[in-house]
């Protein structure tokens, strides 16, 4: 919420249960929202609010200047007329208002779609024009859709939020190419704001990946691209297989060679000066590991052979992670790749 | 003791010292902190200095304001292992308008994200204590004991001093890992600094744990 919203919002009435003072309950009556009415004669009439007390004696002249109290009485009819228009005011102002508290309630939530988890079905009849609380079904529609490249800031939002959006196997199988095909196509376009929904997309669409299916990243490895865009897909290789370590030595030849290319080409000591190209190269290396390459141990070679302590210790403490997330499963690690992965922590000692 | 709270004058500062904010109007209460991202600086207390922290979203080049300083003397191996680390990190956030609040989380101080499926890592969120603990994880300097069994209680009086939005935001609070009416076991901005605030090997050996009252420094 905005500090000006907070600040609107702090001047208006709570929601809460009101508590009056002053007349005996039973004489009033009460209106719609936070208001209550008493005509204790005729002529008179008190609107009371929680913050405020509107009361006069009403008039026969319409001019709402008149001194009230030094006016003629006016007929009970007239005086209840008069009381319909007040409260139409207030209705409306009151109307105004909680429309306003409204939308402060749909700012705290906010993070409904992230609190949410798959499947919990948010009942909406019309979509919300806040893409974060519309439901998993609603945002798969619309990041699908026909026409979602036709409003770009609106698809990045949507992008972004299905970044903490659980969706159902169905609905991932069609995503993930989508949120990857369009990564791949706006990677180049050097729009700055472009930049925050491809690489979420990439996380994304790459989460939902299960190994069988991780060479669709390869057209993100292509070179000649921005480093950012290959830096995120080489680190989202590694934590495919981390969560689904593969069950035999180079099942993935094709990623892997990717990947093994990249490590080559930065795991020299002027590349790794630079932090980015360092971050890179350990990540390409953790992904080579991960997916149990029979390359592991020439690249791990190559890391050590650079003779900087600070990068070989960094890549060590990483495969060490990486053996304790695989040591955590349930389900235990197949030996061969786990034999590679301890061979390779050794080297690196 | 490799504290600095300003009070003697200007002090220079050396990359990834964490710099840390008080809250306007709250005495010692130290409501934010941060790495310093410049190699070297002189700080003088209420310096705007550049930082790398969560803000959220996590900032490699965002400002913080400073009125207390601390830090570990690091090797210049260690400062390129959490430039790198910043690298990887930095990746998986985004400085846009929407939706930072879902990167962060006070309880526990970092949390990862995973796809529901696959069980893959999306990302990591982190609360601003978090990230400056993670850093110094990286080259094997526990700060703090972060264990439940290790933290003081901390009352809804303080959370609601550091974060304001948790008080207006229930499903918020609760998004960050605040369930409850409290009290909780959190980690908070001002127990980093006492945990600078030990003999440096110290600092190195083993992780300070924080008691009743350290929010403020």
């Amino acid at each position: 919420m905005t500090d000006k919203a907070a600040e609107h919002v702090s001047q208006l009435p709570s929601t809460r249960q009101r508590r009056y003072s002053g007349l005996d309950e039973t004489e009033w009556g009460h209106g719609y929202g936070h208001y209550r009415y008493y005509i204790p004669a005729q002529d008179q009439i008190h609107i009371q609010f929680p913050w405020g007390h509107v009361s006069g004696t009403l008039t026969t002249g319409r001019d709402s200047q008149s001194d009230y109290t030094n006016a003629p009485l006016v007929q009970y009819e007239e005086a209840k007329a008069l009381f319909v228009l007040a409260k139409q005011f207030f209705e409306e102002k009151i109307n105004r208002d909680l429309e306003f508290e409204e939308s402060f309630a749909d700012e705290e939530l906010v993070l409904s779609v992230a609190v949410e988890e798959q499947g919990d079905v948010q009942v909406m009849d019309t979509a919300s024009d806040d893409v974060l609380q519309w439901t998993s079904d609603q945002l798969a529609s619309a990041i699908l859709g026909a026409e979602a490249e036709a409003d770009m800031p609106r698809l990045r939002e949507m992008i972004l939020a299905a970044e903490n959006t659980g969706f159902t196997i169905a609905q991932s199988e069609k995503l993930s190419p989508w949120l990857l095909s369009f990564a791949t196509k706006y990677r180049d376009k050097n729009n700055p704001q472009d930049k925050a929904a491809i690489w979420s997309a990439i996380r994304t669409g790459a989460s939902m990946l299960t190994p069988s299916y991780a060479d669709r990243l390869l057209p993100l490895l292509e070179p000649g691209h921005s480093i950012e865009t290959s830096l995120v897909t080489v680190k989202m290789i590694g934590r495919i297989f981390e969560a689904q370590p593969p069950a035999e030595v180079d099942k993935y030849p094709v990623l892997a060679d990717e990947v093994l290319r990249i490590a080559e080409a930065l795991l020299n000591r002027y590349a790794i000066t630079v932090s980015q190209s360092a971050a890179m190269a350990q990540l390409a290396v953790y992904a080579l590991v991960a997916m149990a390459s029979s390359k592991t141990q020439q690249i791990v070679e190559s890391v050590r052979q650079l003779g900087v302590s600070w990068f070989i210790q960094q890549t060590q403490r990483e495969l060490r992670e990486l053996r304790d997330i695989w040591a955590s499963r349930p389900v235990p690690v197949a030996e061969r790749p786990l034999e590679l992965l301890d061979r390779a922590i050794e080297s690196l000692a | 003791m490799p504290t600095i709270d300003f009070t003697q004058g200007s002090k220079t500062l050396s990359r990834y010292d964490v710099v840390g904010e008080r809250a306007e109007g709250r005495g010692h209460f130290v409501i934010h902190v941060g790495l310093l991202n410049v190699d070297s600086r002189s700080v003088e207390a209420g310096d705007e200095v550049n930082a790398a922290h969560m803000a959220p979203p996590l900032k490699q080049g965002g400002t913080i304001k400073t009125h207390v300083a601390g830090y570990v003397p690091l090797t210049e191996d260690e400062i390129k292992k959490i430039e790198t680390w910043i690298k990887k990190t930095a990746g998986e956030y985004q400085e846009y308008d929407v939706n930072t609040k879902v990167q962060y989380v006070i309880d526990p101080p970092w949390k990862d994200e995973h796809d529901p499926n696959t069980g893959v890592r999306r990302y990591r969120r982190y609360s601003c204590v978090g990230f400056v603990l993670d850093a110094h994880h990286q080259v094997d300097i526990e700060l703090l004991k972060i264990d439940k069994d290790a933290l003081p209680d901390v009352f809804p009086q303080i959370i609601n001093s550091a974060y304001p939005d948790v008080e207006r935001h229930a499903r918020l609070r609760s998004y960050w890992g605040l369930e409850g009416n409290g009290p909780w076991k959190v980690v908070l901005g001002g127990y980093v600094l006492h945990a600078l605030n030990r003999p440096t090997d110290q600092i190195r050996r083993e992780p300070y744990q924080a008691k009743k009252g350290d929010e403020q420094f």
